[in-house]
């Protein structure tokens, strides 16, 4: 147990990287929103198409497959099930179930549209940066001020939050360290015990957390952060040609598309 | 032999593009009731070692004999080693959790599997080697104790245990002169009274100049060089190295280098200033 990876950010510097992520949010709402209206067979190859252009494009394709890992047994679930109660012909039996034609297209289906909103969401958090990510957000809700929303406050709590996991991460691989020296076994069948030693994990995290989150206000406060108060920060969100381009088109082939499919 | 480390490397998040080398071909054999310094800049890979003395590493080459068995070899044996290796970390945040001093020193003994009256005896011994009194901390709560009271409840919590060997990773880092002296003090009584074998990682050899029979220096994961203390110590090498010199052994070396007749190779402050005292006269 040692190092995770945090989030699924791979640094790059691809056209896709250096969109803004403001632009990134939106166009992946637009591309969620289209996933739901995906019908004819042809709107799914043309949608797969732009799927694994865009990843290559952002030169992540190696992450394709690891992404949809956890969503695979959810993938395959869906499958399985309307495959089975569905009814329908059936094209063949499984033991004493038979498996439909109207639900093996049913449960393909949703399951490709599964494969398809995972992969949008994730070629964003593969190509943005966390912090970015947050900043972008941010940014996006920031006209929720006008009613009471403190967006700029929320955004420095998920920074912070993001910007704490290793660190509690480490702190979680030294107490367990230091207990198992002590002869605790973490991995015990023998719930009781099991429960005390989750206690002598907790405790010093826990500790160390409140400690740790003290410091920091004191160190944000003497440097003059307070909440409420306009901030500036080092690196600007700046909307450049190509975000602008590219939520032209995205927004074009979106439109086109609801066209036809109310013209068809 | 006791402690037999041969080959040893060790790779943190082996397989990754952010691997990071731990150790490399460590050969290290340290005796019964010996007492072993360890030196070396930071990120040489001193935790890393004293982690493979108790198992909690596992190399990924090479191999950690404790008695002449694997430490590795089975689930037992490796519970054996944790009991047999007491290892002190430097942070007692890390391990002090329990409502009283009591509780906490028990957390050992009773985990290794003491009878109730041996735990007692052994709570009692560990908190009398460390110099805590019994009846004034025993119902403290840990928190409330000062910085180098927490580390003596963390130093007893390991003894408490009864460890054949004790391996402390930068016990004395931070804490002032005082309290650097107990924790020494009880270590050599430890040493000195009932044999129990040191491996002490520091920054400041001069604290245990005259303790540790062996200095050890790590760099970049591997043995640089290990001898008897003040031979080591003597090494120009040492300075190269960008460690923690003691002043008086540069300040010695700034005397030779002019000429200087010197009677033998001060360490600690009090040396150098016979010496000085010496060239005066
Ligand atoms: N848990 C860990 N994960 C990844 N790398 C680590 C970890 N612990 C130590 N390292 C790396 O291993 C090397 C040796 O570290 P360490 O043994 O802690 O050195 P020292 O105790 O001498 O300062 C360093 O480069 C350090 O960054
Ligand atoms: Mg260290």
């Amino acid at each position: 147990m040692e190092g995770i990876v945090l989030g699924q950010y791979i640094p790059g510097n691809s056209f896709i990287h250096r969109l803004d992520p403001r632009s990134k949010l939106v166009i992946s709402i637009i591309l969620l929103w289209m996933v739901f209206l995906l019908t004819r067979p042809a709107e799914f190859v043309g949608f797969s198409v732009f799927i694994v252009f865009s990843y290559f494009m952002a030169g992540v394709t190696g992450s394709f497959l690891r992404v949809l890992k956890p969503g695979f047994y959810l993938i395959l679930f869906t499958l399985t099930v309307n495959m089975v109660f569905t009814p329908g012909h059936s094209i063949f039996s499984l033991g004493p179930v038979a498996v439909t034609r109207e639900g093996f297209i049913l449960g393909a289906v949703i399951g490709l549209k599964l494969v398809f909103l995972i992969s949008v969401s994730s070629l964003i958090t593969l190509t943005t940066s966390p912090v970015r990510m947050t900043d972008g957000l941010e940014r996006l809700l920031r006209p929720l001020r006008r009613i009471g929303v403190p967006v700029s406050e929320l955004g420095m709590m998920m920074n912070i939050a993001l910007r704490f996991i290793p660190t509690f991460w480490e702190e979680t691989d030294k107490i367990k360290k230091a207990q198992v020296s002590r002869g605790a076994d973490f991995n015990t069948w023998n719930l009781s015990r099991r429960v005390k030693y989750a206690t002598a994990l907790l405790v010093p995290l826990f500790v160390s957390a409140f400690r740790k989150s003290d410091e920091l206000a004191v160190s944000m406060e003497a440097r003059g952060y307070s909440v409420g108060m306009e901030r500036t920060s080092l690196y600007e969100l700046e909307m450049h040609k190509r975000d602008y381009v590219t939520l032209v088109v995205v927004s074009v082939l979106a439109a086109v598309f609801l066209w036809y499919r109310t013209a068809v | 032999m006791p402690i037999e480390l041969t080959n040893v490397s060790y790779t943190y998040l082996k397989g990754t593009p952010v691997a990071r080398l731990g150790l490399r071909d460590v050969d290290l054999h340290i005796g019964d009731g010996e007492w072993i310094a360890v030196m070396g800049p930071t990120g040489s890979g001193k935790s890393t070692l004293l982690q493979h003395l108790n198992g909690l590493l596992k190399p990924d080459a090479g191999t950690v004999l404790i008695d002449n068995f694997n430490i590795h070899a089975s689930a037992k044996i490796l519970r054996e080693t944790r009991q047999k290796v007491g290892l002190v970390f430097q942070y007692p945040e890390h391990q002090l959790f329990s409502s009283t001093v009591w509780k906490e020193i028990c957390y050992g003994p009773e985990n290794f599997g003491f009878s109730g009256s041996d735990v007692e005896t052994a709570v009692k011994k560990a908190m009398e080697t460390v110099g805590l009194e019994f009846t004034r901390y025993k119902d403290c709560s840990p928190t409330e104790l000062s910085g180098g009271e927490k580390r003596r409840v963390a130093l007893a919590g390991v003894l408490a245990a009864n460890p054949r060997f004790i391996v402390l990773d930068e016990p004395t880092a931070g804490m002032d002169y005082s309290g650097i002296q107990r924790i020494v003090e009880a270590v050599r009584r430890l040493n000195r009274d009932r044999g129990v074998t040191v491996v002490w990682v520091t920054h400041d050899i001069t604290e245990v100049v005259d303790l540790a029979d062996r200095l050890l220096v790590l760099n970049s994961g591997r043995v640089e060089a290990v001898g008897a203390t003040r031979e080591i110590l003597a090494d120009p090498r040492l300075a190269a190295l960008g460690l923690d010199v003691p002043i008086a052994v540069t300040v010695a070396d700034g005397l030779r280098k002019k000429g200087k007749p010197l009677a033998g190779y001060p360490v600690t402050i009090d040396e150098i200033k016979q010496e000085i005292v010496n060239l005066l006269r």
